[in-house]
């Protein structure tokens, strides 16, 4: 401790410097997750706040609820399986609706509020009761625009919003829950002709204690014609989840590389620097442990602060943009990253410590200079 | 009371045809409050002697006494913690921390294995640099010292523990002929008055005089 203070203490600007790139890395990194995980959000928050346990498809619509449509029947059939509670139509389509005179494009989830085809929880207001009654929901990356009580023209029906559910969007739209006979009047509305509006999907409520994998089975060997997938699973198979997790997860490798490598590279210039030094005091008598302990005391150092002023920075940029932005930074997440950024700069300084270990003492006998 | 008893130390280097012999049954014993002047010429094994009389390096054979501790037979770990506390060592070439102040120079070696900069420490380092002309410089950095100030300073430091046995190499090589008698006369009134041994390699002719005694060494014998 005696050593390492000193020496930051006297190369405050190099540490600095070394503390602002870290801090740097640490913002980007926690920025882009707080990105990343507001766009997912927008785009599987409908899926993961859903009441259903299982999702069935159209065999044909490779498990995406865009695409996938099931007459409204096949939940009458699936109702029959062993282990299903409820199973109910869901239509899900984006539409251009009117809020106070502008067109704004929003998704609307057509199913009952209160069965499968609703959020889990709604955070204000109340479950729709009536067919112009929806249950509105926003994904944080596309701002707020909507609130309780708010209404909007859809398909020449004003639809009041009665209660809001949290980050429970989809296609990272404002998303609206209203009666299936809603939606499929929208539907019908945008086709210009009346016909038996067809169902999305059919949402799932397993029995108590029924395994929804054993249930997932059951509904595809007996209902012909369909897939199903476990919410979890559902969430995975969303179109583009996985592309975006990837590339997020490929920056996210990118900026742990480079902290990595900005660490090591700079301790091991510094322990080359300092070699004199370090020859001396193990001349005169300091163990090995005496010699390591300066650098991993100024890693953790370098590393701590760099994480806690990015953090700090991240939250900060983050809250400011809040209205325009949307994304948010859960502590998890920080400690999470913060964490791995600590072990990587331990990590990162093995070279600088080998060269420490190899330090022999007896280069402070020699004129021409040090090997270390 | 001899502080330093070396007998029959030989240090062979390489093996071979590569060996090379920089100690060649070397004996010498230095009392506590002696001055002793190693001289001879370059590789004549001055250096390796005092290394190994210093815990710093193994001979490839002999006996080496410090204080009544027999070197040979410390591991790594012993020999380092018997070199922070029983010796001094002054280095020709590398003496001083550049990051560290004076006076931290002198308490970074209270710092070392587990120890404590405590107010005795503290106390210490400030006698020992008004003791050496050096009360003003405490917190001057090396770079700010002149090259006897820093030597003073490296003095100060291998006398921070309160060793058994000094041990200096070159300690004028850098310095003028005024100078380089300031401080060998430090080096001489430490001794005497802390009644430990002390060697000091040189090759300047100039400050024979301080020495109680001076041995000479050609070829890694003691002529």
């Amino acid at each position: 401790m005696f050593i390492a203070l000193r020496e930051i203490r006297r190369a405050a600007g190099r540490f600095s410097l070394l503390i602002g790139a870290v801090a740097l890395l640490v913002l980007l990194l926690l920025f882009f997750q707080a990105v990343a995980g507001s766009l997912t959000l927008g785009l599987t928050g409908g899926t993961e706040q859903s009441s259903s346990d299982i999702w069935v498809y159209d065999a044909r619509a490779r498990n995406n609820p865009a695409v996938s449509v099931l007459p409204v029947g096949v939940a009458n059939a699936v109702t029959e399986v062993e282990g299903v509670a409820v199973a109910g139509p869901i239509g899900l389509s984006v539409f251009v609706a009117t809020f106070e005179g502008a067109e704004v494009e929003v998704v609307i989830l057509g199913g009952d509020p209160g069965g499968p085809a609703g959020p889990v929880e709604i955070s204000q207001g109340d479950r729709p009761t009536a067919p112009n009654e929806a249950i509105f929901s926003v994904a944080s990356l596309a701002g707020e625009g909507f609130e309780l009580g708010d209404q909007i023209e859809l398909a020449g029906q004003a639809i009041t919003i009665v209660g809001v559910a949290d980050d429970a969007a989809f296609n990272v739209l404002p998303t609206f829950y209203v009666a299936f006979e809603t939606y499929a009047a929208a539907v019908t509305d945008r086709a210009g002709s009346q016909f038996e509006v067809p169902a999305s999907i059919i949402g799932v409520q397993v029995d108590d204690g029924a395994d929804p994998n054993v249930v997932t089975s059951a509904i595809e060997t007996q209902v012909s014609g369909v897939t199903a997938l476990t919410r979890p699973d559902a969430v995975n198979a969303l179109p583009g989840v996985g592309t975006i997790t990837q590339s997020f997860n490929i920056l996210y490798l990118l900026l742990y590389i480079v902290v990595t490598i900005v660490t090591g590279v700079f301790f091991l210039i510094l322990t080359v620097q300092k070699a004199q030094s370090l020859v001396l005091l193990r001349a005169i008598g300091a163990p090995k442990l005496d010699v390591i302990k300066p650098v991993l005391i100024e890693v953790i150092f370098v590393v701590g602060a760099g994480s806690l002023v990015g953090s700090v920075v991240a939250w900060g940029l983050l809250r400011l943009s809040r209205d325009v932005f949307g994304a948010q930074l859960g502590a998890s997440t920080i400690t999470v990253s913060v964490g791995a950024v600590v072990i990587l700069g331990l990590l990162a300084s093995v070279g600088a410590l080998r060269r420490v270990l190899a330090i022999d003492p007896l280069g402070a006998t020699r004129k021409g200079g040090i090997q270390v | 009371m001899n502080t330093l008893v070396v007998d029959q130390v030989s240090k062979i280097y390489g093996e071979g045809d590569q060996q090379v012999k920089a100690l060649d049954q070397v004996s010498l014993e230095v009392a506590s409050d002696e001055l002793l002047l190693l001289m001879g010429p370059s590789g004549s094994g001055k250096t390796t002697l005092l290394t190994i009389s210093g815990a710093l390096l193994r001979p490839t054979d002999g006996s080496i006494q410090v204080g009544g501790s027999e070197l040979t037979k410390l591991d790594d770990k012993e020999l380092s913690k018997f070199r922070n506390d029983k010796i001094g060592f002054v280095f020709q070439a590398v003496n001083l921390i550049p990051f560290l102040t004076a006076r931290e120079n002198l308490l970074v070696v209270r710092s070392l294995g587990g120890g404590k900069v405590d107010a005795g420490a503290k106390k210490r380092a400030e006698e020992l640099l008004d003791e050496l002309g050096l009360g003003s410089k405490g917190d001057n950095l090396p770079s700010q010292l002149s090259g006897g100030q820093q030597q003073r300073v490296a003095i100060g430091r291998a006398l921070m523990n309160e060793p058994a046995m000094l041990l200096i190499d070159e300690p004028t090589s850098a310095l003028d002929s005024e100078l380089g008698r300031q401080v060998m006369e430090l080096i001489r009134d430490e001794v005497k008055n802390r009644d430990i041994a002390g060697i000091v390699v040189t090759h300047d002719e100039r400050v024979l005089d301080f020495g109680d005694r001076i041995v000479e060494m050609v070829d890694g014998k003691i002529t």
